[in-house]
C-alpha cells in the first residue's frame, strides 16, 4: 500500500455543501429554447449524414434507396419528436428521390412505385413523429409528476424535523423548569442556611461585646449565653467550669431551657461517666464534640433522655482553653437536627476560644487590681500602725552608762519589765545579731558626731515572726554644753517594713504578670523569637547560615544578636570593623534587600578585607533583608548566607518579605515591651521614693495639722503657717474637686474612712495625682472630732498605668494588624502560586506539541524516503530527531523540578531501607553488560515526605549508575555515616568518574552539568532536586570528589526515633 | 448512503477532536493503515464535537448514529477536551459513546478529572513517530475494530481484504 504526505487526507469538509435540487430544476427549465433548436438540427443534419454515407456505400446498398434512410428518420422522429421526424421526413424523402432514385440527381419520376414508395415512407415517417412525440410528452408528464411528488416527500420531511426540534425545545424547556423549581428549592434552602448564619454572626457580635464589656467573669459567663441563646436562636447555652481534680463540672451560667435540668445534673470528664454524652469527651478529647441528631448517640442515657424530652435535638459542647489548658465548656443546643455544620461549628469555636481569652484577661487583670488593692490597704495600715504605736522611752547617761527604760520599752525588746538591770549591753542583746553591727555603727557615729540617733533594727528574739524597731534620741546637754545625756523614743515599725516589702512584691509581681503575658504571646522571649527569625529564614531561602541584626537607634550600628553556624572570627568581624559595610550595610543604606550572588565576582567585597572574612567561613552568596517596622523605621536587618554562589528565586523573597514584616513587627514589639519595663521600674522608683505626707484634719473648724510630706506634695517646699481642708480643695483641679467634696461630706455623715484619686495643681503649677486616705479619729467620749490620714503623690504609677494600657492597646492593634497582613499575603501568594500551576500546565502541554510534530513528520519522511537515503541524510534526520527527544526530556525534568517546589509538604515516617530499595527498582534499565555491585548497609528511619526523598534517592542512584559507567564493576555504596547536629547523615558512594573539587559549586545548580552531554548524558536538574528536596526537610547535602576517584553524596536528614522520643 | 440532498455521506466510526492540524495529520497517517482513515471525521475543537454528536448546528442534517469512539485531545480552543468529556459523560444518551483521551502530557490533575468523569482510555500521545504511530494504531483498531461498539452506533463496513 502506498501512501505519499502530499496525499490529500480523506477528511469531510464541514462547510462543504452541493448544489440544492431547486438549482436543478431552474437551469432545466432555461434549457428548454436550446434543446429545441437542438432538435431541428439534428432533424436536417441526421439525413444529410445518413446521404452522405449512403452515397459511399451505394455500391453495396444499391438498389436499396431507403437502407439506411428509414432508421434515420426513426432516430430523428425519437429525438426530436413530431417536427423533427417531420423535417428529417421530408429532407430524407427529397434526398432520396433526387439523389438515389433512378434516374439519380434528378426529379424525374421513373416508376410509379418509386413515387409510393416515397409516399408510404413520408406517412411512416410522420405517423412515427407523431408516435415518438406522445412518447415523449407522456415520459415528461410522469417526470413532473415525480419530481412534485419528491417535492412535497421533502416538504414533509422538513415539516417533520420541525416537529422534532419542536419536541426536544418543548422537552428542554421542561428540562429548564425542572432545573428552575430545583435551583429554586435549593435557594429556599441555602437562604434558611444564611439566616441561620446570620444568627450565628449576630451571636458571635454580641459575645464579642459582651467580653469588651464585663468586667467579672461571672457577668462574662452569664451574659455569653445569654447571647447565645437569645441572638443565635438555639435553644440552650451553658458553660461549665472544669474542676482538673474531681473531673466534675459545674455550670456557671445557663440560659434557654431546660435549665434547671443542666443545673441538676452532675457533669463529668471522666471515662466512665456516661451520662453527659457530649461534654465530656469535649473535655477529654480537648476538640469540639458536636452531635447533630441526638437519636443517632448510641446509648440514651439520663442527660440525653432529659434533653430530647426538652425538645432538644442536637448538641455541641466545645472546650474553653484558657492559657492552653481546658478550663471548661461552653455547650450549645438546638431544637433541629443537624444544625452544626462545619460553618457553625467553625464560628461557635471562635467562640469558645474568645471566652477562654476574655477569661484570662479578666484573671489578669483581677491580679493586677488584687495587687493595687493590697498596696492601697497596706499604705494605710501602716499609717495606722504609726498611729496606734505603743511608743517606749529611754534615757541614756553617756558619763555613767546607765539607763532608764520606760514600761513600754520591755515589750517592745521581748523581755519581761524589769527582768535585768536596763543597760546599753541588755539593749545590745536584744538586737538581732545580724544587724548588731550596722546598728552599734550607727548608733557611736551619732554620739561622736553629738548629734542625734536614728536606729533601725530587728529584735533578737521574738515568738511571733520577725519585729523591726525604730529609735530616735536625742542628745541633752548640761548648762556648759557637755553632752551628757541621750533622751529617746522606741516604736515598733514591723508593719512599715512588711508593708514596704509587700510593696516590693507586689511591684515585682506585676512586672513578671506583664512578662508573661507577654511571652504568652509571642511564644518566647525575644532572643529565642530572633533565633526563631534566623532558623526560619535559613529554612525559607534553604541557605547554609543566617544571623539576625538589631539596629542601635543610638549609634546607627547593626549589632549580631542571633546566628547560625557561622564562626566567632566571622561574628568578631562584622560586630566591629565590618560594621556599616558588606550586604548588610549595603541593604541599612538604601532600606532595601541587597543580594549577593557571588562574593568573589561582586564589586562589594572586591579587594575588602570582607572577601577574605566571608571565604574563610564558606560563604559564597548572601542577601540581606531590612527589617522595617510599621512606622517604615529600620529596625534591624537578617541575612542568609549559601555556600554556593546562588540567587534566592522570587517565591523565595517574597517569602522573606514577609518573615521581614513579621519579624520587624516583633521586635518593635518586644521593644515596646522594654520601654514598657522601663516605665515600671520608674515607677517603683517613684513609689519608694515618693513623699507621703501625713496629716490630721479637724472636723470642726476644718484646720489641719500636717507633716511637710504633706505640704510638699501640694508644692510646697517648707511647711505652711497653716492648712484648712477648703485649701486643699482649691488644689483640686476643678473637674475632680465635686466628686473629692462629695466623697468627704458622705464620709464624714456616715463616719466611714475616706479615700480617693483626684488631680491636683501645685503651688508651682504642675498639675499631679495624689492618692488619700482618712479615718476617723474618736475622742474619750467616743466621739469623731478630727480625721487623720495620709496623702501620696501617685502620678508616676498614674502614668505607669496608662503607657501600660496604652501599650497593650497598642499590642493588640499590632497583633490584628499583622493577622490581616498575614491573611493578604496568604492570599497573593496562592495567587501566584495558582498563576504558576496554570504556567506549568501550559508548558507542558503546548511545548511538547511541536516536539511531537518534529518527531512525527521527520518520521514521515524517513519513511517516504525509504532505503534511498544517503548516510548523510540519515545522519541529520537522526540529529534533528535526537534534539528534539533531549529538549522533551529537559522539558519534563523542568516540569518535575518545578512541581517540587510547589508541592505540599507531607511528613511523616519514612524507611529509608524500603525507599533505597524502591528506587533501585525504579532506576533506568540498565544494558546487560554493565555490572553492578550494590553495597547496601541497614538504614535509619527517617522523618520526611515519602515522594520527594524517594526522588532525591533515585536521581543520587541514576547519577552514581551513570558515572561509574565505565567502571567494570562498577561499584555503589549506600550507607549512613553518623550525626551531625541531631539528623543522621547518609551517603551515596560509587567509584565512577568522580568531579574537580572546584566545580562542587556548581554541582546542585539547575542546568548545571559537571560533564559534557556527549560523555554522559543528563539535563543538569536531577542534583537540583535532590538539593531542594533535601533543604525542604531541613537538612543539607554535599559532595566529596575527586576526578577519576569516585563521588560521595552526603545529606542529612531527621531521624524518626529522636522525634517520637521527645514526644514520649 | 445519501443524505436528504441527494450527496453521498461517508461513514464516520471514529470522531478525531484535535485542534492541531498536524496532530490530526499524523494521526491520519498512523490510521490509513487499515483503512480506518476514511472512517474518521475530524472535528477542531470541543463545540465542534459537541454539535456532532448532537446533530446540531452545521451538523444538523447528518445521518443519525454515535461514533464508535470519541478520540479526545484536552488541550483546545473554545471548548477544552475535559468539559467535553463531562458533557458527554453527564448526556444520558451520549454517555454510552467511548471516550479515549489523547493528549501530550500526563498531568496529575487531568487524569484525575479524566477519569472521574468516565473516561474510557487515557493515551498520551508518544513524542517518537513510531510509538506515537502504533499508539494511534492500536488505539484506532481497537476501539474501532475489536471492540464490540455500544447500540446506536453507526455500523462499520466490512473491511477491505487488503
Amino acid at each position: 500500500m502506498n501512501s505519499s504526505p502530499d496525499r490529500a487526507p480523506p477528511t469531510v469538509e464541514v462547510s462543504g455543501r452541493g448544489p440544492t435540487a431547486q438549482q436543478g430544476e431552474a437551469t432545466g427549465r432555461g434549457a428548454d429554447a436550446r434543446s429545441e433548436l437542438g432538435r431541428v438540427g439534428i432533424a436536417v443534419a441526421v439525413p444529410l449524414l445518413t446521404c452522405a454515407v449512403q452515397w459511399s456505400l451505394w455500391e453495396f446498398i444499391q438498389p436499396y434507396v431507403w437502407f439506411l434512410f428509414s432508421p434515420a428518420v426513426y432516430v430523428c422522429a425519437y429525438l426530436g419528436g413530431l417536427r423533427g421526424g417531420l423535417i428529417a421526413t421530408s429532407i430524407s424523402a427529397f434526398l432520396v428521390w433526387y439523389v438515389f432514385m433512378p434516374p439519380q440527381f434528378s426529379l424525374q419520376v421513373q416508376s410509379p412505385s418509386s413515387l409510393f414508395s416515397v409516399a408510404v415512407f413520408i406517412v411512416m415517417g410522420a405517423l412515427f413523429g407523431i408516435a415518438s412525440d406522445r412518447l415523449a410528452k407522456a415520459r415528461r408528464q410522469s417526470a413532473e409528476a415525480l419530481a412534485v411528488a419528491e417535492k412535497r416527500t421533502r416538504e414533509a420531511e422538513v415539516a417533520n424535523l420541525r416537529v422534532q426540534e419542536e419536541v426536544a425545545a418543548r422537552v428542554r424547556a421542561e428540562k429548564d423548569a425542572e432545573r428552575k423549581a430545583a435551583e429554586l428549592i435549593e435557594r429556599q434552602v441555602h437562604s434558611r442556611e444564611i439566616e441561620r448564619w446570620s444568627r450565628l454572626y449576630a451571636a458571635l457580635s454580641q459575645i464579642n461585646q459582651v467580653i469588651v464589656r464585663v468586667t467579672s467573669q461571672t457577668e462574662l459567663v452569664r451574659e455569653v449565653a445569654r447571647a447565645t441563646v437569645e441572638f443565635g436562636g438555639f435553644k440552650l447555652a451553658w458553660i461549665g467550669r472544669h474542676d482538673d481534680r474531681t473531673r466534675e463540672v459545674a455550670p456557671l451560667a445557663c440560659a434557654g431551657e431546660p435549665r434547671e435540668f443542666v443545673y441538676s445534673f452532675r457533669h463529668s470528664s471522666g471515662e466512665d461517666d456516661r451520662h453527659d454524652c457530649a461534654c465530656g469527651p469535649a473535655i477529654r478529647n480537648d476538640q469540639a464534640c458536636v452531635i447533630n441528631a441526638l437519636t443517632d448517640a448510641a446509648e440514651m442515657g439520663d442527660w440525653l433522655s432529659g434533653m430530647k424530652s426538652a425538645g432538644i435535638q442536637a448538641a455541641a459542647v466545645f472546650p474553653i482553653r484558657v492559657r492552653g489548658v481546658v478550663w471548661g465548656v461552653f455547650g450549645v443546643y438546638a431544637e433541629e437536627t443537624g444544625v452544626f455544620r462545619d460553618k457553625e461549628t467553625a464560628l461557635l469555636e471562635q467562640a469558645a476560644m474568645d471566652i477562654g481569652y476574655a477569661i484570662e484577661n479578666l484573671e489578669n487583670e483581677t491580679l493586677r487590681r488584687q495587687a493595687e488593692d493590697s498596696l492601697r490597704t497596706s499604705e494605710y495600715r501602716r499609717a495606722l500602725a504609726l498611729d496606734a504605736a505603743q511608743a517606749g522611752t529611754w534615757q541614756w547617761e553617756l558619763s555613767t552608762g546607765r539607763n532608764l527604760w520606760s514600761d513600754e520599752l520591755w515589750p517592745l525588746y521581748g523581755l519581761t519589765p524589769h527582768a535585768c538591770e536596763p543597760s546599753y549591753e541588755a539593749w545590745r542583746q536584744t538586737v538581732r545579731p545580724d544587724d548588731r553591727d550596722a546598728v552599734e555603727r550607727s548608733l557611736q557615729e551619732a554620739v561622736r558626731r553629738e548629734g542625734e540617733i536614728l536606729l533601725e533594727w530587728r529584735v533578737a528574739t521574738s515568738r511571733d515572726g520577725e519585729r523591726w524597731l525604730m529609735s530616735r534620741g536625742r542628745p541633752l546637754r548640761d548648762s556648759t554644753g557637755r553632752l551628757t545625756h541621750y533622751i529617746g523614743v522606741v516604736i515598733e515599725i514591723t508593719a512599715r517594713k512588711r508593708s514596704e516589702q509587700l510593696l516590693a512584691r507586689n511591684l515585682d509581681a506585676m512586672v513578671r504578670l506583664q512578662n508573661l503575658g507577654m511571652l504568652f504571646v509571642q511564644a518566647e522571649g525575644l532572643p529565642a523569637a530572633l533565633g526563631e527569625v534566623v532558623d526560619t529564614a535559613i529554612a525559607i531561602s534553604g541557605a547554609d547560615f543566617g544571623n539576625i541584626q538589631l539596629l542601635d537607634p543610638a549609634t546607627g550600628n547593626l549589632r549580631i544578636m542571633a546566628h547560625r553556624g557561622l564562626p566567632q572570627q566571622w561574628l568578631d568581624f562584622w560586630n566591629s570593623e565590618g560594621n556599616g559595610q558588606g550586604s548588610c550595610g549595603a541593604a541599612l543604606a538604601q532600606g532595601e534587600r541587597v543580594i549577593v550572588e557571588d562574593v568573589v565576582l561582586s564589586p562589594m567585597f572586591r579587594e575588602t578585607p570582607a572577601l577574605g572574612v566571608q571565604l574563610q567561613a564558606g560563604v559564597r552568596a548572601v542577601q540581606s533583608t531590612p527589617l522595617v517596622s510599621r512606622s517604615a523605621k529600620v529596625v534591624g536587618m537578617f541575612s542568609t548566607h549559601f555556600r554556593l554562589p546562588q540567587r534566592p528565586d522570587r517565591h523565595v523573597l517574597q517569602m522573606l518579605d514577609l518573615l521581614a514584616r513579621q519579624a520587624a513587627d516583633l521586635i518593635e514589639q518586644a521593644q515596646a515591651e522594654g520601654a514598657l519595663r522601663e516605665s515600671e521600674a520608674r515607677l517603683r522608683f517613684a513609689l519608694e521614693t515618693s513623699q507621703t505626707g501625713a496629716w490630721d484634719l479637724d472636723l470642726i473648724d476644718h484646720t489641719a495639722h500636717r507633716s511637710l510630706g504633706h505640704d510638699r506634695v501640694f508644692g510646697y517646699s517648707e511647711l505652711l503657717p497653716s492648712w484648712t481642708y477648703e485649701r486643699f480643695l482649691e488644689h483640686v483641679l476643678p473637674e475632680d474637686r465635686a466628686s473629692v467634696d462629695a466623697k468627704f461630706r458622705t464620709a464624714t455623715a456616715t463616719r466611714s474612712d475616706w479615700g480617693f484619686e483626684c488631680r491636683i495643681r501645685r503651688a508651682d503649677g504642675v498639675v499631679r495625682w495624689i492618692w488619700a486616705a482618712g479615718r476617723h479619729v474618736l475622742d474619750a467620749n467616743g466621739e469623731a472630732r478630727r480625721m487623720a490620714g495620709i496623702v501620696q503623690d501617685i502620678t508616676e504609677r498614674k502614668e505607669a498605668e496608662n503607657a501600660l494600657r496604652e501599650s497593650e492597646h497598642r499590642f493588640r492593634q499590632l497583633n490584628a494588624d499583622l493577622e490581616q497582613r498575614v491573611r493578604e499575603r496568604t492570599v497573593q501568594l496562592e495567587t501566584v502560586n495558582r498563576e504558576l500551576e496554570m504556567f506549568s500546565y501550559s508548558v507542558s502541554h503546548d511545548l511538547r506539541a511541536p516536539l511531537r510534530h518534529v518527531q512525527g513528520f521527520v518520521g514521515m519522511l524517513e519513511r517516504e524516503l525509504g532505503t534511498d537515503l544517503s548516510e548523510r541524510s540519515r545522519h541529520l534526520i537522526k540529529t534533528i530527531s535526537d534534539s528534539s527527544h533531549e529538549m522533551a526530556v529537559l522539558i519534563d525534568d523542568l516540569l518535575a523540578f518545578s512541581r517540587m517546589g510547589r508541592q505540599e509538604f507531607q511528613e511523616t515516617r519514612v524507611s529509608l531501607d524500603h525507599l533505597v530499595r524502591e528506587a533501585r527498582n525504579s532506576l533506568h534499565v540498565t544494558p546487560s553488560d554493565r555490572v553492578i555491585e550494590w553495597q547496601i548497609a541497614p538504614l535509619p528511619t527517617v522523618r520526611g515526605d515519602p515522594a520527594m526523598l524517594r526522588l532525591a534517592l533515585v536521581n543520587l542512584l541514576d547519577n552514581a549508575v551513570k558515572y561509574s559507567r565505565p567502571r567494570h564493576p562498577a561499584k555503589i555504596e549506600v550507607g549512613s555515616a553518623g550525626m551531625e547536629q541531631g539528623r543522621v547523615v547518609l551517603f551515596v558512594r560509587d567509584n565512577g568518574v568522580g568531579f574537580d573539587l572546584q566545580y562542587a559549586r556548581k554541582l546542585f545548580g539547575v542546568f548545571q552539568r559537571l560533564h559534557n552531554s556527549s560523555e554522559f548524558e543528563g539535563t543538569g536538574i536531577g542534583l537540583a532536586n535532590v538539593h531542594r528536596i533535601i533543604t525542604r526537610h531541613g537538612g543539607r547535602v554535599w559532595a566529596e570528589s575527586e576526578p577519576d576517584q569516585g563521588a560521595t553524596f552526603y545529606f542529612t536528614l531527621v531521624p524518626a526515633q529522636t522525634e517520637s522520643s521527645s514526644h514520649a | 448512503m445519501p443524505d436528504p440532498t441527494g450527496h453521498f455521506v461517508p461513514i464516520h466510526r471514529i470522531l478525531l477532536v484535535e485542534d492541531s492540524d498536524r496532530d490530526a495529520e499524523l494521526a491520519l497517517d498512523a490510521l490509513s493503515d487499515f483503512s480506518m482513515a476514511e472512517q474518521v471525521l475530524r472535528v477542531r475543537d470541543g463545540a465542534e464535537a459537541l454539535d456532532y454528536l448532537h446533530q446540531r448546528g452545521c451538523f444538523a442534517g447528518r445521518p443519525s448514529g454515535n461514533p464508535a469512539v470519541v478520540l479526545l485531545d484536552l488541550k483546545m480552543p473554545k471548548v477544552d477536551g475535559i468539559e467535553v468529556l463531562r458533557r458527554v459523560k453527564g448526556d444520558p444518551e451520549l454517555k454510552i459513546i467511548p471516550v479515549i483521551v489523547m493528549t501530550s502530557s500526563r498531568e496529575d490533575r487531568d487524569l484525575l478529572s479524566s477519569y472521574q468523569l468516565g473516561v474510557n482510555a487515557y493515551v498520551v500521545k508518544p513524542l517518537h513517530f513510531k510509538e506515537f504511530s502504533s499508539a494511534v494504531k492500536q488505539v484506532g483498531s481497537f476501539w474501532g475494530i475489536l471492540n464490540e461498539a455500544p447500540p446506536g452506533t453507526v455500523p462499520g463496513r466490512p473491511l477491505p481484504s487488503s
